[in-house]
């Protein structure tokens, strides 16, 4: 649901961003011994207030805090992983995440982020589509656009925190961008957008895990596949069905 | 004596106390009236209706609305829910969303918001605003597929949803072409014989201030 608000807020640069402070906290984590989930999390925590309110007051542009923080967090990574000594395949399962590794404690988090982030588009739908909308007219009518957008930085920072963990760093945008590419396709709504975006984030994290099953291959990367044979289906259909459109 | 809607006194604007953007601005809009604000590019006219609506807290001076003094939120937020705005360079977005969605969100923050949801009389009114603009056969259709000259028919209709008695329309017309303006210039023209509204209206085309306004704002040093 959050690629949605990515795709529609033009938010892709500080996801980006958002990713690679996650991948960060996971670093330190990792080198120190603690749990990665909770690494990643303290990265997001800096990194929503860094490319959030802080940008504002220091009046930073938030497409160069995000270079800086992309750059910098994954240098920073891997001197850590360096210095510390971390083993090769930590490394990598950092960056490739795994479905089995999840214990029941993150499933748990992931459950309650999950629940958390469907009330909150519940409870804020209508300031949230007019934030999608037209940020102008959104703050014309006293939707308070500032808090809305830290606030909506922060969740998507805690989707990409979970979501690091089962496909891994590199592959996030797998779970958060790509089912809300192929859902805005075909979408007449927000609502509908959004259902469709949970419907085919599902699809392609089932379809990736038989695939993975099936095929022996790593979950995180057969979750992937499926998410972007998933957006080239829908981008195919609806291609045919507009030149149908066309000529008729 | 027409009622006077709004008045500004002594206004000044501007992001920074020591950076004024515009000083001293003394002006009077009664009910039913259209006045063109007009003036170089960066002037502050745009500033000038974020100011209006309380998005940006005027430097000094004051603004009337409806004969009472705006100064705390609660005073901004009943004001604002009387306003209708329509923004420069409004682009359509990603965001799929069908025209009488787009046209209910007017409604948003007057009649709902958080936890409430739209009720029967915001729908009616939204469906109003459309038979108004003329825009009912659009309802379904997705505003990023919407010409020019029809997206700001449904803009308008937006305002209107808030049973609006100003409308502040910040260069409406810039991403029309010349039909289309003139087009939407005769439909707020109409507008306005059928509804009690007034309007102040930022637009560097002449012709359309012409056809539309009553008198003229020119802002400058």
């Amino acid at each position: 649901m959050l690629g949605v608000v990515v795709v529609t807020a033009n938010l892709t640069t500080i996801r980006f961003a958002l990713m690679h402070l996650a991948l960060l906290g996971g670093a330190v984590a990792l080198a120190f011994k603690l749990p990665i989930l909770a690494g990643a999390f303290g990265g997001i925590i800096v990194a929503s207030f860094i490319l959030g309110p802080w940008a504002e007051r220091l009046k930073v542009d938030t497409g160069m805090m995000s270079a800086y923080l992309m750059t910098g967090s994954l240098g920073v990574a891997f001197i850590l992983f360096y210095r510390a000594g971390v083993p090769a395949m930590e490394v990598f399962s950092l960056f490739t995440g795994g479905l089995l590794l999840l214990s029941p404690h993150d499933l748990w988090i992931l459950l309650v982020i999950g629940i958390l982030i469907i009330f909150l588009f519940w409870a804020f739908y209508y300031e949230i589509e007019l934030f999608l909308y037209d940020k102008e007219t959104a703050k014309a009518l006293g939707v308070p656009i500032k808090r809305l957008q830290t606030g909506l930085l922060f969740l998507t920072g805690l989707a990409i925190g979970v979501v690091m963990r089962v496909v891994g760093a590199l592959m996030v945008d797998a779970i958060i961008l790509i089912p809300a590419l192929a859902a805005l396709t075909l979408a007449r709504g927000l609502k509908e957008g959004l259902i469709l975006t949970s419907i085919f984030g599902l699809i392609a994290s089932v379809g990736g895990f038989f695939l993975s099953m099936g095929a022996d291959l790593p979950v995180g990367a057969s979750i992937t596949v499926s998410a972007v044979a998933l957006l080239a289906v829908v981008s195919i259909i609806k291609g045919r069905f507009n030149l149908r459109l066309k000529r008729d | 004596m027409d009622k006077e809607i709004l008045r500004l006194e002594n206004l000044t604007i501007g992001y920074e106390a020591k950076k004024p953007i515009l000083t001293d601005i003394t002006f009077c809009l009664v009910e039913g009236e259209a006045v063109g604000v007009a003036g170089p590019n960066g002037i502050g006219k745009t500033t000038l209706f974020k100011t209006i609506l309380g998005v940006t807290s005027p430097l000094q001076g004051e603004i009337i609305f409806k004969e009472r003094k705006i100064k705390t939120k609660t005073d901004t937020s009943w004001a604002r829910s009387q306003i209708g705005y329509v923004s420069q360079g409004r682009g359509r977005g990603k965001l799929p969303l069908i025209v009488e969605e787009m046209v209910l969100l007017g409604r948003w923050g007057t009649y709902f918001s958080g936890f409430q949801r739209p009720q029967k009389s915001d729908r009616r009114a939204a469906k109003e605003a459309m038979e108004i603009m003329g825009i009912t056969k659009l309802r379904k259709r997705d505003c990023r597929e919407l010409s020019g000259g029809e997206y700001q028919r449904a803009v308008i209709a937006q305002a209107l949803a808030r049973d609006a008695s100003l409308l502040l329309l910040d260069e409406p017309g810039t991403f029309l072409d010349f039909e289309s303006r003139q087009e939407f210039t005769a439909q707020l023209k109409e507008l306005r014989k059928s509804l009690p509204i007034s309007i102040l209206i930022v637009s560097h085309h002449r012709e359309e201030l012409d056809n539309l306004v009553d008198r003229v704002l020119i802002l400058g040093d």
